[in-house]
């Protein structure tokens, strides 16, 4: 097991009239070579739980334990915490301050220590991860960039670390689609090819049907929903209260459903759905067998 | 009426010699009353800028943008330009700047030189619109990002306004707040003219129209079955189908025969199919 919670409890402005609970008991185990969305409504507490997941923030009651250590020790293993667990923040473009690309993504490897060549070999290989043109980039300002391009950059400065776990909070907004789908191949990519564990926090359910498989569903601070996305998806009704709504093809899957055709309830893409209408809506139809209303 | 005639724009780079690349690129089009138009395109396409030519925020650079007739580049009318035309910007937290929701709605209508009790009867209203009633007191930090959206529009309508222009303003608010503000959208386009400008191809299912811009030109526009009934060409402009089409659209290239009206909402698929 890679990351495990256990009974994390939260609050900001603790010990002031102000005070918010924003973590309530919360258990959860993160395995090597998975991907797990967040989701949840705004003020939820997603935000504080990714924070967690590295160390960044730290539980007021309860435990978590990075490959086994305790992020609150001090020392060494912290460090190597952080290492291990890249956190990339919503909008990690506001906080550039390097003057070329390269310097950006090198910044946290100089930190460690690294320099020259093993240095350029790292913020190479990092940027080639996500796709951008190391020689044709790498002197640019990175705000000469455009938003997708940017949020590639923001992406590769965590992987220059070479972490296991990738943690996203919300790393398409504002992204047009085609910046999307380039973003999420190439988490898709990290995944399949390098193993890289994912956990990506979003308000966009059609993103996170094409790249995680495991989805928790956060609510005033506790776990409301912990399992497979196909599954929360074709449950409708039951993540409306939490504020989520199915994709599209989920609620195109569940009204075909009513109306008595059988159509799988954990489509997740238009193809998988096109496919599902064939088989069962289409092929029935045409051997004359004609639905009525259930 | 707002019509846009002829109109390019590019940003002055006075330090280079290169020609400046021009963001807009001879665009006309025009709002009509009442009109709830949806304008689509991928970032860095131009959309944000043809945004801020609606109310005189930027002024183009050849042709006109004219506001009921009036030129927005004449100064003597730009108060009432400001007046007629809304804008509600992306993010919600650098658009609130008073200290409680109803001092936030009320900050149009007291420059505005409104007596006091027109001000306080515009907020009531604008609020009620909105649906924030009860909020007045509430601190806008407080609120969640749909609320403040909600509250940036109630200060725009407590303004009496004919048009009102939202620059990607559900990008960044979560699947709740978004699909009320869309259906707030909805419900204002009875009395005013909403100019809805997003990524989310989703949110143009419910336009009267919708208009595609690329590379600073209007690259498509009419009915959103229409426009999406493009397929390939709304993923080459950096879009994206609505799932529903997108599924029609795979289901057609079986079943020639079917889908000949293309549908876009859930509904009208699964009527299709029944």
């Amino acid at each position: 097991m890679l990351i495990e919670l256990r009974d994390v409890f939260f609050s900001y402005l603790s010990h002031t009239p102000f005070q918010v609970q924003a973590l309530e008991g919360i258990s959860l185990s993160i395995h090597r070579g998975e991907s797990i969305g967040i989701v949840g409504r705004t003020g939820c507490g997603k935000s504080t739980l990714a924070q967690h997941l590295n160390g960044l923030l730290l539980p007021e009651a309860g435990q978590v334990l990075v490959n086994g250590i305790d992020t609150r020790t001090r020392g060494a293993a912290s460090k190597d915490i952080r290492k291990k667990v890249g956190l990339v923040f919503q909008y990690p473009e506001d906080q550039f301050f390097e003057e070329s690309v390269f310097k950006e993504i090198a910044f946290a490897p100089r930190n460690m220590g690294i320099e020259g060549k093993e240095l350029e070999e790292k913020v190479q290989w990092a940027m080639e991860m996500v796709g951008l043109d190391f020689t044709g980039l790498k002197d640019k300002s990175p705000f000469e960039l455009s938003g997708g391009q940017m949020r590639r950059v923001a992406i590769a400065s965590i992987l220059s670390m070479q972490p296991e776990v990738l943690v996203l909070d919300e790393p398409t907004a504002g992204l047009d689609p085609q910046g999307k789908r380039l973003i999420l191949g190439k988490l898709q990519e990290l995944r399949e090819k390098h193993g890289l564990t994912l956990v990506i926090i979003s308000h966009s359910m059609e993103d996170l049907a094409r790249i995680v498989e495991r989805i928790i569903i956060m609510d005033r601070g506790k776990i409301a929903f912990d399992g497979s996305i196909r599954q929360a998806f074709s449950q409708g009704d039951f993540i409306k209260q939490f504020g989520i709504l199915p994709p599209v093809v989920s609620q195109v899957a569940s009204l075909l459903r009513s109306r008595g055709f059988p159509v799988n309830p954990e489509v997740l893409t238009p193809a998988e759905l096109a496919e599902e209408i064939r088989v069962k809506v289409m092929e029935k139809k045409e051997r004359g067998s004609c639905w009525v209303e259930a | 009426m707002i019509g846009f005639r002829n109109v390019s724009f590019w940003y002055s780079e006075e330090f280079t010699s290169e020609r400046p690349q021009e963001i807009l690129n001879n665009i006309t089009f025009s709002l009509r009353e009442r009109e709830f138009v949806v304008l689509l395109g991928k970032n860095g396409s131009g959309k944000s800028t043809l945004a801020k030519h609606c109310n005189g925020l930027l002024l183009p650079k050849r042709g006109e943008v004219l506001v009921d007739g009036m030129d927005t580049r004449k100064e003597e009318y730009l108060w009432e330009i400001r007046r007629k035309v809304g804008l509600v910007f992306q993010n919600p937290d650098n658009q609130l700047i008073a200290t409680t929701v109803e001092e936030d709605v009320a900050f149009g209508p007291e420059n505005l030189g409104l007596p006091p009790a027109e001000i306080r009867l515009r907020v009531e209203e604008a609020l009620e619109i909105v649906g924030m009633r009860g909020y007045e007191r509430k601190e806008p930090h407080t609120l969640s990002g749909g609320q403040k959206q909600k509250v940036a529009i109630a200060g725009v309508l407590a303004m009496h306004p004919d048009y009102l222009v939202l620059d990607e303003a559900t990008s960044m608010l979560d699947p709740e707040g978004r699909e009320e503000l869309m259906q707030l959208l909805l419900k204002l386009k009875n009395t005013i003219t909403v100019f809805h400008i997003t990524h989310q191809v989703e949110e143009a299912v419910y336009a009267d129209r919708v208009m595609v811009i690329g590379g600073g030109k209007i690259v498509a526009e009419g009915a959103p079955r229409e426009v999406f009934s493009l397929g390939e060409k709304i993923v080459e402009w950096g879009l994206e189908l609505p799932q529903v089409t997108e599924t029609a659209l795979l289901l057609k290239k079986m079943y020639p025969t079917h889908f000949a009206i293309l549908p876009l909402r859930v509904e009208e698929l699964v009527e299709e199919l029944c």
